[in-house]
């Protein structure tokens, strides 16, 4: 093998090097702007819009932008006033109106801020363009969206949005983060309450065919009884409160038990050899 | 430039590649696993995508299951269990088209789990990694008096991930429910009825601009039934290195 380089050589395999880093920082920047995007509509999901956009959009970009169609906000101060701002104050607006109309089942009481709120602009078929520069991306994402909120009859209301979303993103001193997006929406119409509302019906709302025809003979249930249970959110109803679950985990070095997603359950038996990573 | 400098650039290359490669097994492994629960193929999910750890858990709305013996009891055992004990149902109801033979397990039974709003973070250290999914679903099966009852399940999926002997796996998944509605009944099923796509196709044909006829037709499983059985179409590909026609989902074409 050879023992010494001629600077030409050397530098012929930086070169190969840099193509390579550039390939993986496109790569990983794709991933980072289809993270960001998502985490944004999952906050949204949790009625977390202000911390949405302090962790995921740029806050050192003077012009980031949230528009719908033919109209937009620009600005910081005006785009967390319209996203984050406007829904903190119906949220704080509708607690106030159910707490004093079902005040048995509703409190006006931060724990109660979002409740039977539900809004996912689920994404799918993501094109994500990531400019040679490593600076900025652009994408279009489509999303059909479901969202519901109570009425006032406080039952469930929800709609479907079909749509999609322009979106431009920039790598700032804090890694990629949401620049500018626009919605455009196909068509939205009303569903029926019930569809979504499980508060008067369980969830999954059938047993399977099998465990019917057990039931009927008075045999026992083929699922096996679980090793623990765990106390969930559940499934949506009137009272549930909105959250964003499962959390987003932000960028780590290494594992700790802390950040899995069973944290919660019952410590169970040693590590085995190999366990520790 | 130094070869130590030299080194250390090329070791940053490799790491930020690893890491976007991480990415895209992750984000396959997942849609392996919607796509095995499609073909009703649990064992060859568990198999194939869990980690072998004993520290494996599978949580299912607050209910949960850990340990390789208990996972694969609720995953892959109590479903097969139950495919085995409804056959003999569906081969009384349907016996031109359903036989009580291991062939026809799952007869009827449809699931599907799309994943969208995908958010998935590999750990630094590039041996963990974490995901989340948001999934529409729909569930259907053939029931005891022959409708295909079907409705749509709704849930987010959390999911801890670890690297195995070069291979991702899964380690802890959770399922938490949003929610379910029952569609029409035998909405879904296509026995002897031809897919309609409504106004739009009747028009197009009326102008003369209607489907080109197609070069060859080959048999395919078809569109869901109450009889039809779940299969793998398409296979999951394997890693490979070079192209072979064997490969293309066109190869029986």
């Amino acid at each position: 093998m050879q023992e010494t380089y001629t600077e030409q050589e050397l530098q012929q395999v930086e070169a190969i090097f840099d193509k390579a880093e550039h390939q993986a920082k496109k790569a990983l920047a794709w991933q980072e702007c289809l993270n960001d995007y998502c985490a944004h509509v999952l906050h949204y999901h949790g009625q977390k819009q202000r911390e949405d956009i302090e962790t995921y959009w740029s806050m050192d970009r003077y012009d980031i932008a949230y528009g719908h169609g033919d109209h937009g906000f620009i600005g910081k101060a005006q785009v967390l006033d319209y996203f984050a701002g406007m829904n903190e104050k119906m949220r704080d607006a509708k607690l106030r109106y159910f707490s004093g109309k079902f005040p048995d089942r509703i409190a006006y009481s931060p724990e109660y801020i979002g409740v039977g709120d539900y809004c996912i602009h689920a994404i799918f078929t993501p094109h994500i363009q990531v400019a040679e520069d490593l600076r900025t991306a652009t994408a279009f994402l489509q999303s059909p969206a479901i969202c519901s909120e109570l009425d006032l009859a406080c039952k469930q209301a929800p709609m479907i949005e079909w749509g999609g979303y322009g979106a431009t993103f920039v790598r700032d001193d804090a890694g990629w983060k949401i620049w500018q997006i626009r919605g455009y929406s196909d068509y939205g119409l009303g569903m029926e309450g019930w569809m979504i509302d499980h508060t008067d019906r369980p969830d999954p709302p059938y047993p399977t065919v099998a465990e019917q025809l057990r039931a009927e003979k008075g045999l026992s249930s083929l699922i096996p009884d679980p090793d623990f249970t765990v106390t969930d959110r559940g499934p949506l109803t009137r009272y549930r409160i909105a959250a964003v679950e499962p959390e987003m985990q932000a960028p780590y070095e290494t594992w700790d038990d802390s950040i899995s997603y069973i944290r919660d359950y019952p410590v169970v038996g040693q590590p085995e050899e190999g366990d520790k990573l | 430039m130094k070869i130590e400098a030299l080194r250390a650039k090329g070791e940053e290359a490799l790491h930020d590649a690893v890491m976007a490669y991480a990415y895209t097994e992750i984000a396959n492994i997942f849609s392996a696993f919607t796509w095995y629960l499609r073909a009703g193929q649990e064992e060859r999910a568990f198999e194939k995508l869990w980690s072998r750890k004993e520290s494996i858990a599978y949580v299912s709305c607050g209910k949960g299951y850990r340990g390789q013996e208990s996972v694969r009891a609720f995953f892959v055992t109590a479903r097969k269990k139950q495919r085995e004990e409804k056959l003999p149902v569906l081969a009384e109801l349907f016996p031109d088209q359903v036989k009580n033979e291991p062939e026809y397990l799952g007869a009827g039974d449809y699931e599907m789990h799309w994943l969208t709003t995908p958010y998935i973070r590999i750990a630094n250290d590039l041996k963990t990694a974490k995901g989340t999914w948001w999934s529409p679903g729909i569930v259907a099966e053939t029931d005891t008096d022959g409708n295909l009852r079907s409705y749509v399940r709704t849930i987010n999926y959390g999911c801890d991930f670890i690297l195995e002997e070069g291979a991702w796996k899964i380690w802890h998944l959770r399922e938490f429910a949003e929610f379910s509605y029952p569609l029409e009944e035998n909405l879904l099923d296509m026995q002897g009825r031809e897919q309609d796509f409504g106004a739009a196709l009747e028009l197009t044909r009326r102008m003369g601009t209607g489907i080109p006829k197609p070069n060859e037709r080959r048999k395919w499983s078809g569109p869901c039934t109450r009889t039809r059985i779940p299969g793998m179409i398409p296979d999951i590909i394997e890693p490979y290195n070079t192209w072979d026609d064997c490969l293309s989902c066109i190869r029986d074409l």
